[in-house]
């Protein structure tokens, strides 16, 4: 029996509606000063603002409102010299994508404009990965992050993610090991999209293909070279019990 | 009235990897690297469906399900 939506059966059996804060804050504005008043701010698609937690820019993750349609270079102050010390931005956590950084902070804050690159504002997670860290090396802890915190339902989840995660480690730490190159985790990709009760397994994709996209250059001195020297973890990843690195 | 139009699902969850589908209906589904079937893309063709509809009720776990397709 395939799980059925929390819409149709959520807590106690019941319908539930799950609501977001940040959704019901704009609710309680619009109502106290009026929808031309919410729309003021934002473009015609996107009306309003959205709460973006941003990552890399100061010593702590801070959360910062973004008026839709924005720049997140204007929105966020990021100045071209600043911006040279951004290696590449992480848009929508870790089930969204990584973006060159110039691409990522000239792009107008809308879903909209976020999926036609391929990613998505989600959550409104944005992470600015600093240059002087191994972006594969961070991209790799991501992948066995995500890899156990999958539901264990689905099998091409359970054993894909596995397998694309170690694949991942053996690019970011053991590069020589890693027979045909990349080659392999496009296919790897393809064999857990789509292939579960839920999305996560198509987030863990989209990320390992954007951050391939992104970091090719980068893994193809890796292939080359051999790995970078190990740097201080810069993605903030939760410990789990079966961490590896 | 026309002839009903049908798509194979396999639900991910009950899916063991059993491969008994594969081994009955090689023409639409194959195995990935973890023996999980992959079905092949869009309807089943009219002549396969009796065999389609064989393998569903041979699935151990029940997981996969002859769907019609309306209209």
């Amino acid at each position: 029996m395939a799980l059925r939506p929390v819409r149709d059966q959520g807590v106690a059996g019941r319908p539930t509606l799950v609501q977001n804060v940040e959704s019901l804050a704009h609710v309680a504005l619009i109502a106290r000063y009026g929808p031309g008043w919410f729309r003021s701010v934002g473009t015609h698609d996107s009306p309003g603002t959205a709460l973006v937690t941003v990552t890399g820019l100061w010593e702590s993750p801070r959360i910062v409102e973004v008026p839709l349609g924005t720049t997140l270079g204007s929105a966020l102050g990021i100045t071209p010299a600043r911006a040279g010390g951004i290696q590449a931005v992480l848009l929508g956590g870790y089930g969204g994508g990584w973006l060159p950084t110039a691409t990522a902070l000239s792009l107008p804050f809308t879903e909209e404009a976020a999926r036609g690159l391929g990613t998505s504002i989600g959550a409104g997670v944005v992470v600015l990965l600093p240059t002087g860290v191994c972006p594969l090396v961070e991209a790799a802890r991501v992948v066995r992050y995500l890899e156990g915190e999958g539901a264990g339902q689905c099998g091409p989840c359970v054993n894909g993610l596995d397998v694309l995660a170690t694949q991942f480690e053996l690019l970011a730490h053991r590069p020589h090991s890693l027979r045909g190159g990349t080659s392999a985790f496009p296919v790897l990709c393809g064999l857990v999209e789509g292939r579960g009760a839920c999305h996560h397994p198509d987030g863990v994709a989209r990320f390992v293909r954007s951050a391939l996209d992104v970091f090719g250059d980068h893994a193809a001195l890796h292939l080359q070279r051999g790995p970078c020297q190990t740097t201080r973890p810069f993605l903030p990843v939760p410990a789990t019990a079966g961490a590896v690195r | 009235m026309s002839r009903a139009r049908f798509r194979l699902v396999v639900d991910p969850v009950a899916c063991d990897g059993a491969g008994v589908c594969a081994e009955l209906l090689p023409e639409i589904i194959s195995l990935d690297p973890w023996d999980y079937p992959i079905v092949g893309p869009g309807e089943v063709p009219p002549s396969l469906v009796d065999l389609a509809r064989r393998a569903t009720v041979s699935c151990p776990r029940l997981a996969l399900h002859l769907v019609r397709l309306e209209g």
